[in-house]
């Protein structure tokens, strides 16, 4: 079987059609007024800092998944007893399933 | 040198038809949706104005924001748009289907949902922000059941012992409907109603539009964009709505009349408009937005559940 | 000369490890020059190693005699046998270029830590093991540098000599104290059935009892465990997140090893057995999704490439494993070279995501990466290559992991759909995950200045960045030229006997 894969065609044609839109995309309107009450991001209400937390971006994939992390954290502990016997645990289980 | 010559012109073709294909169907799409309101809506060619008013309007660029990352995405996400449309075969022939296939494809329509993402990760305002992960979490969504409906056809195709079974021509070239057992036919069925919910999903209309909630977050991923910039996520919508269209019309739907090309390029309309007016219009009318910790639930329950047991039935 | 390349290769690191110490009075610029004498000599040896594989078919070589089989005099035919066929010269002259580019990333990004001579020191006993792993061709050797590499890693995490990097470092050692008995174990038992340790002659006379798979799956757990797939991922996360840089990346191109001495064992010496094959390959799935599912919720950025790392040697687990149990038909040869070409793309792309943490943790001495902002802002080139790595890794046109990860994808597909449906998804996660980071530490607003990159630092990142590029862009020439002789090498259970 042949892979249909070629990555220089499709450099070549993004690159296309990149300079052909960028052309288009050169006759709009290029200033703005900087630094004024426009540039601001939008806020309704009082303005809190402009440095923006994102460190819990996946609340929503979590919440669907919450039964299955608890579990997975269980077994997470730090502790080198655990590894080990997972460790032998894992070795019995590729020892059973090649003896049948 | 006349062969490439012809791909260039065929290149400039596929630019501006399918940009102007994707503000054409997105007009009708907001006249139906207005008149299925019982309002009057926008006149037909709405897009190409609003197109014009933006591009003539001051582009914004926020005061946080990396320049080179927010204006960058705005153009690789209209260029991918254009480009996967140059992978698909549109009435049997496509520009570049040697050097390409599904699984390239599949791949490819992640880049305009990626640029939108970066996009409003670059805008460094709480609501583009909030878009941003809400889209990031709706594209984790439907590509699971994407790919299952993407795969089904290959995997058809591939019981039947074909060679290259990852083209897109091969598969154009096969019906897929014709390959399976009765039961087989059921569950493409199954299928093609999934692929409308993934369509609408893709295209993040409601009830997936979780990312541009206009009453909640103010405009969500788009926020901070304005002028030019939007002008090109604008018309990056546009396309890919047409780009989506394209590939499920070639994978479920490749039937044609034989008849000159205008007959043929009429019908290849004519089944765009059916599968964007189920999926985006009707979809969109009459459903509510879900909640985000809703959303993933049905995508990879409810909606993959479909797309596999329509799968195994083509076993 | 040639004829004594391979071990040549192993013996100049090992001797400069152990004359490292004596340069110390000698300053500072005479240590760094030894330094990249021994690997720079190390690295051009392997080049002419493989250009000789490629004239010349596989080397054998024999510690102390002519031929492998030549006996002692009391009658037993065991010899330390080296062997380098084209995958692992292949191999080890990839990992040794990366390992000298990562010395030169290693200069300037851990100048300022006390016990660097200790630290090149363990640097090269681990390139040591590394080439160990790569060119045994005898079950004992194999033993030793597994206790090699085992034991200089461990010091290698203990850099840092804080408490939970002793810590770290305690469950790493106690582990691989079992791992290694488990090792031992398993050769013993083929050593007590058979009389011979060496790979060649054992895999002519081996009839596959009990005994056998006993060994067999004692040996894969030991070796899977120094690999760090599931289900032995345990140690990887809190190691990688107490070392420093150089060590994470070595010990993941020590990882790689691992999985080819373990093929190489499997494919070489027990011949095909589609049910180790599968559970193999039922691993390497668990291995990409407890990567990807472990990953979105931590918060500490190396454990979070640790488990990107844990991931990506799933899908290489999964190309190669996937192969062996079609092996009757062409997908399976596609689906090892796929596994292969990964190897590579794997050790580039993560290397270049980990050296750009590393010059990020080195610029703002933060314990906390991700309580930075704004740091696209001073430094462009930096947030464009780790963008061009994030997409690199998750597979994205037209990068170098799209080109391997499309030919695990398509040859997996033969075997069960689900496999593909399973890999496109990984990918996705993988790139949310990663465009996370990327959004944390590059986008937002920066408070405060810093210094500029180093150039060292920066100069090893463009090389990894061009190669990257390069070999996404041509895919097909490094396939054929690189990976075809190596997958044959692989596969062809016939050549490994004769000699």
């Amino acid at each position: 079987m042949q892979i249909i894969w070629q990555p220089k065609i499709a450099l070549i044609f993004f690159l296309l059609i990149f300079f052909i839109i960028y052309f288009f995309y050169l006759s709009g309107e290029k200033k703005y007024k900087k630094d004024t009450f426009q540039t601001m991001a939008y806020f309704s209400g009082k303005t809190p800092s402009q440095n923006i937390k994102l460190q819990n971006i996946y609340w929503g994939f979590f919440e669907d998944f919450k039964k299955l992390y608890m579990f997975l954290a269980k077994i997470q502990k730090e502790n080198s007893n655990d590894y080990i016997f997972l460790f032998i645990l894992g070795s019995i289980i590729f020892l059973l399933a090649l003896s049948l | 040198m006349f062969d490439v010559v012809l791909k260039f012109i065929m290149m400039l073709i596929v630019i501006f038809g399918s940009v102007f294909l994707g503000l054409f169907f997105k007009g009708i799409d907001r006249i139906l949706s207005a008149k299925m309101q019982r309002r009057i809506g926008p006149p037909l060619w709405q897009p190409f104005y609003d197109v014009r008013k933006l591009m003539i309007k001051e582009s914004v660029i926020p005061k946080g924001s990396i320049k080179w990352i927010f204006e960058l995405f705005a153009l690789v996400s209209l260029t991918a748009s254009i480009l996967i449309l140059f992978y698909i075969p549109i009435l049997g022939k496509s520009i570049l289907g040697n050097s390409g296939d599904l699984v390239l494809i599949i791949y490819l329509f992640i880049f305009p949902g990626l640029s939108l993402v970066l996009g409003a990760f670059s805008s460094n305002s709480s609501y583009s922000n909030l878009g941003g992960q809400r889209l990031i979490i709706n594209m984790l969504g439907y590509e699971f059941p994407l790919a299952i409906i993407c795969l089904t056809p290959v995997w058809l195709v591939y019981k039947k012992g074909f060679s290259n079974i990852f083209s897109l021509n091969t598969i154009y070239e096969h019906n897929v409907w014709g390959l399976t057992s009765p039961l087989g036919i059921i569950g493409l069925l199954l299928e093609s109603i999934v692929v409308f919910f993934v369509i609408a999903g893709e295209l993040s209309k409601t009830p997936f539009d979780i990312d541009t909630a206009d009453s909640e977050i103010a405009g969500g991923v788009l926020a901070e964009y304005s002028g030019r910039n939007l002008a090109m996520f604008y018309m990056a919508e546009a396309v890919k709505m047409i780009a989506l269209a394209s590939l499920f019309i070639a994978l479920f739907f490749p039937w044609n009349i034989q008849g000159n090309f205008g007959i043929m390029f009429l019908v290849y309309l004519l089944k765009i408009f059916f599968i964007i007016f189920i999926s985006s219009t009707l979809i969109k009318t009459v459903t509510s937005r879900f909640k985000i910790s809703r959303l993933t639930r049905f995508y990879w329950g409810y909606l993959s559940l479909f797309a596999i047991i329509g799968f195994l039935f083509t076993l | 000369m040639t004829s004594h390349l391979i071990i040549l290769i192993i013996a100049i690191p090992l001797l400069g490890a152990f004359l490292l110490p004596l340069l110390n009075k000698f300053g500072k610029r005479i240590k760094y020059f030894w330094l990249a004498t021994v690997l720079g000599l190390t690295d051009i040896f392997s080049f002419f190693l493989y250009l000789l594989i490629i004239e010349k078919g596989e080397v054998v070589y024999t510690l102390g005699a002519k031929f492998p089989l030549l006996v002692s005099p009391q009658g037993f035919p065991i010899r330390i046998i080296l062997e380098a066929d084209a995958l692992s010269g292949f191999l080890s002259f990839i990992f040794l270029s990366i390992i000298f580019l990562i010395f030169i990333y290693s200069l300037k990004i851990l100048s300022n830590y006390s016990f660097l001579d200790k630290f090149y020191v363990l640097y090269l006993l681990l390139t040591v093991g590394i080439l160990g792993f790569l060119f045994t061709g005898d079950f004992f050797t194999l033993f030793v540098f597994y206790e090699i590499s085992s034991i200089t890693t461990a010091g290698l995490i203990a850099f840092f000599r804080s408490e939970e990097c002793f810590k770290s470092a305690f469950h790493y050692l106690s582990l691989f104290a079992v791992g290694s008995l488990f090792l031992l174990f398993g050769i013993g038992i083929l050593y007590s059935e058979y009389g011979f340790l060496n790979m060649g002659i054992i895999a002519k006379v081996l009839q596959f009892s009990f005994l056998d798979k006993v060994a067999l799956s004692l040996i894969a757990s030991s070796l899977l465990l120094k690999a760090g797939v599931f289900p032995f991922y345990f140690w990887k996360p809190e190691a990688y997140k107490v070392s420093p840089i150089s060590a994470i990346l070595l010990s993941i191109i020590s990882s790689l090893s691992a999985i080819y001495i373990l093929f190489r064992i499997f494919l070489g010496v027990f011949g095909v057995n589609l049910i180790f094959g599968w559970i193999l390959i039922l691993f390497s799935i668990f291995s990409i999704f407890m990567g990807i599912f472990l990953a979105i919720k931590e918060n500490n950025i190396k454990k979070i490439l640790a488990y990107l790392a844990i991931s990506e040697l799933g899908y290489i687990i999964l190309g190669i494993s996937s192969g062996i149990v079609m092996l009757n038909n062409d997908f399976g040869f596609k689906a090892i070279q796929g596994g292969l070409f990964h190897m590579v793309n794997d050790i580039l792309d993560i290397g270049l995501l980990f050296l750009i943490i590393g010059v990020v943790i080195y610029i703002t001495k933060s314990k906390n990466v991700l309580e930075i902002r704004g740091f696209g802002h001073k430094y462009p080139w930096l947030a464009g290559f780790f963008l061009l790595g994030v997409f690199a890794i998750s597979g994205m046109p037209p990068l170098n992991g799209f080109a391997s990860k499309i030919i695990i994808y398509e040859s997996v597909f033969h075997l069960s759909p689900v496999l593909t449906i399973i890999g496109i998804l990984g990918s996705i996660l993988i790139l949310a995950i990663l465009i996370k980071i990327f959004a944390i530490i590059f986008l937002g607003i920066s408070p405060e200045k810093y210094q500029p990159v180093p150039k060292t630092a920066m100069a090893v990142i463009f090389v990894f960045a061009i190669l990257m590029i390069s070999i996404g862009l041509f895919p097909g020439q490094f396939t054929s030229f690189f990976i075809n002789p190596a997958a044959e090498a692989l596969v062809s259970q016939q050549n490994y006997i004769c000699k």
